[in-house]
């Protein structure tokens, strides 16, 4: 309990902001203090396609407690790569929102990690600005793993950007550094759930590498993009053990 | 794949709605291109007339048997035969003459060829035929429809009469050719009557009871000469058992005395015959022979003994002996006219074989005529027929072709028309986009529904996540749907100021 105590203060910075969690457990409480210096309104997320407990279409941010809960039944399995067969096929919104659903549940903080390079959206989404991510971690000795996980403006979820150095090619997830930095964020915290915002499974080798740091794989299969044997061929490449399921996303371009 | 119907309609709806920006173009596309169309569509005028064929007139039921009226039907079937010969062109050339001054004859005939794709010839009822003329000029059509069916009428009359003219002349050539055949045999049999006289079945019979006659002649006179035989015979054995000489007797006085008998007889058949008379000829010889036996008793010894010795010849003897010179004579007639009557049996044989062949001839010769002449009759009752069927044809009373609606200038076109093309154009446009959709759905393999994933794949299928919508994607789609109203309201506005244009006559 030291030791989580620990690790959010060293997130959230000093000081609880909230003065009412009397009577939650220490935990929680413990979770309510994370620093979130801004919070989004709902017209914000609406514009960024981002769900909120009380958003009007209630079956969609039904669907996306489903599928959390059954993605985050097992703490010991925390960290979940979304993936596709094809670009466009809706990842992002696919992570962000799981992330945020997850983050729902009180007892819960979730991680959007960002593995899309540095063309992703996530910085624009979280308005996070050129801030340090993951490849500046990788590249610099120097930069700390507090300075690379940044506010989401929402309860409970933090941000981890691809960052700003390196090149797309430069394989940085096979890194050492980036391994540790994996380990780190997933033992850290008991109750955090980690997920990966991956590039296409058939198109990008970063997608099979980082499979090998993640403990399940979720397939998202867009509205009339992708064949039986696309699937097949993608379920054979993430393999039965860390293949927790296929989502259908309905979403239109 | 997909195969439930409704999933089906469902995809082609969402597909349609997310290819919206194509699908506007080929609306636009569509009823543009059809609009297009309707304007520079030509207009059709089809101008027909209708004539009434009838079979049954009054001349018919009078004639029947006698005369055949020619079919009309088999006209109607060749119409277009009779309408398009060379004289048919000829005859409609000459109605347009203007048109088809400056043509070559190349031209004309794809002209002739046109003319032709544009008549439609049928038949409407069981006796009505319908000539109709299709052109994008009224006037033209009416001119051509009335001029074919006038042609048609006067090429129909022409080609039952050339038909009744032609079966009349066949049939009189015909009899022409049997009434000579008649007339030869006419003759040969007349010929030959005069070169074989008598010789017909009746002198046959004469002939033959000549031959039966002469027959028994001879049958009897062979029963004559044995009868003298026999009668000869016995003389002769009288004679041999009496004595020559039973007195003297001269024998000049003998001989004398015989030939005075002999004289007497030749005189009394001299009487009743001619001297070719066999009797007379014998006659004649006994006494020539008796003279000259009395020239040469004086020159006779024997002879002269005897007379001398004043012998007298016994009078039985010479009795006898005058009855056998008596019957030699008669023996020797009978012969003669046995003789001549076998020949006279052979001449009438001959002459009957002569008189058989004859009358087969005859036979042969009648037979020929008599068939001539019933041809012949035959065929002069069928040439009246067909003289009466030609001139009713010649008086046009054979049939009836009466045009029952004469070819109008047509006032509205045919075919179609700018309605059809407005409410071709509309529909067409707005279901081309659902149709693509639709028939690419049908060929699309890909995922389109969470359940058939659920059903193919076998693997774990978490979910399904509808489509997040915001107020920006919301303000889109309405400014969407605004738009596509727009466009076809001013679509349909397009097709109904054409349709004003087209119906006020200003197009």
């Amino acid at each position: 309990m030291n030791k989580l105590e620990q690790a959010i203060r060293k997130t959230a910075g000093d000081g609880c902001l909230y003065s009412h969690a009397v009577e939650k457990p220490s935990f929680i409480e413990e979770i309510d203090k994370m620093k979130v210096s801004h919070l989004m309104t709902k017209e914000e997320l609406e514009k960024q396609k981002i769900i909120y407990p009380d958003f009007k279409n209630t079956v969609l941010v039904n669907s996306f407690r489903e599928l959390r809960t059954s993605l985050t039944a097992l703490s010991s399995k925390n960290v979940v790569m979304v993936t596709s067969i094809s670009e466009r096929a809706g990842v992002s919104f696919f992570a962000r929102n799981l992330a945020v659903a997850t983050a729902f549940d009180m007892a819960k903080t979730a991680m959007l990690v960002d593995c899309n390079g540095r063309k992703s959206g996530v910085n624009e989404v979280f308005e996070l600005g050129l801030r340090l991510g993951i490849s500046d971690f990788i590249s610099n000795k120097d930069v700390k793993t507090a300075e690379i996980i940044h506010e989401s403006g929402l309860k409970r979820l933090r941000i981890l950007p691809f960052g700003q150095s390196g090149s797309d090619g430069d394989e940085s997830f096979s890194h050492p550094r980036f391994h540790s930095l994996m380990a780190q964020i997933k033992y850290q915290y008991s109750d955090r759930h980690i997920f990966i915002d991956a590039p296409p499974i058939l198109k990008s080798a970063d997608a099979r590498i980082l499979m090998e740091v993640c403990d399940q794989v979720l397939l998202v299969v867009p509205y009339g993009r992708d064949t039986n044997q696309d699937i097949q061929a993608a379920a054979r490449v993430i393999g039965s053990q860390k293949f927790s399921g296929v989502v259908f996303n309905e979403f239109l371009i | 794949m997909i195969t439930n119907p409704l999933d089906l309609v469902a995809i082609t709806f969402k597909d349609t709605w997310k290819r919206k920006e194509l699908g506007i173009l080929m609306f636009i596309g569509f009823s543009m291109l059809v609009l297009f169309l309707s304007w520079n569509w030509p207009k059709m005028y089809v101008s027909s007339s209708i004539i009434e064929v009838d079979e049954q007139n009054i001349l018919t039921p009078l004639l029947e048997g006698s005369a055949i009226a020619t079919s009309i039907k088999n006209h109607a079937r060749n119409a277009e035969q009779i309408v398009f010969n060379k004289y048919a062109m000829k005859y409609i050339f000459d109605i347009l003459k203007d048109d088809i001054e400056k043509l070559t004859d190349k031209q004309k005939e794809g002209y002739w060829e046109d003319i032709r794709d544009n008549t439609s010839i049928e038949n409407t009822g069981s006796n009505l035929i319908k000539i109709s003329y299709r052109s994008i000029d009224p006037v033209r059509a009416q001119l051509l429809a009335e001029n074919l069916t006038n042609l048609f009428i006067s090429e129909s009359v022409n080609e039952k009469k050339r038909e009744s003219e032609g079966a009349y002349n066949f049939i009189a050539r015909q009899a022409g050719d049997y009434h000579e055949k008649l007339l030869n045999s006419e003759n040969a049999l007349k010929e030959f009557r005069s070169d074989n006289l008598g010789a017909d079945p009746a002198s046959s019979a004469v002939v033959n009871d000549r031959i039966l006659e002469l027959q028994r002649s001879i049958e009897q006179s062979g029963l004559a000469i044995n009868e003298a035989n026999i009668r000869m015979e016995n003389i002769d054995a009288q004679l041999s058992g009496e004595a020559e000489v039973s007195a003297h007797l001269s024998r000049e006085g003998q001989i004398q005395e015989r030939i005075s008998v002999l004289q007497t007889k030749l005189d009394m058949l001299r009487m009743t015959y001619l001297d070719t008379y066999p009797d007379i000829i014998i006659i004649k010889d006994q006494i020539e022979s008796l003279k000259t036996t009395m020239g040469n008793i004086g020159k006779d010894e024997t002879y002269k003994i005897s007379q001398n010795q004043g012998g007298q010849l016994n009078p039985l003897f010479q009795e006898l002996r005058a009855k056998r010179s008596q019957f030699k004579t008669e023996l020797a007639a009978l012969k003669t006219r046995v003789k001549v009557t076998r020949q006279l049996l052979s001449d009438e044989k001959s002459r009957a074989r002569q008189i058989n062949n004859a009358v087969a001839v005859y036979a042969q010769l009648t037979r020929d005529y008599d068939g001539n002449q019933a041809l012949y009759r035959k065929l002069l009752k069928q040439r009246e027929s067909a003289r009466v069927s030609m001139n009713i044809d010649i008086a046009n009373q054979g049939m009836t072709l009466q045009i029952k609606e004469q070819a109008i200038v047509p006032l509205s076109p045919v075919g179609l028309q700018f309605i059809h093309f407005a409410v071709f154009g509309l529909i067409g446009a707005l279901l081309a986009p659902f149709g693509l959709s639709f028939l690419l759905a049908s060929i699309d393999n890909r995922y389109k529904f969470e359940k058939s994933l659920k059903a193919v794949n076998g693997l774990p299928v978490l979910g399904g996540i509808n489509v997040y919508r915001n107020r920006s994607m919301n303000i889109v789609d309405v400014s969407w749907l605004i738009s596509i109203a727009l466009i076809f309201t001013a679509v349909v506005f397009m097709y109904g100021y054409v349709g004003w244009l087209k119906i006020s006559g200003q197009a």
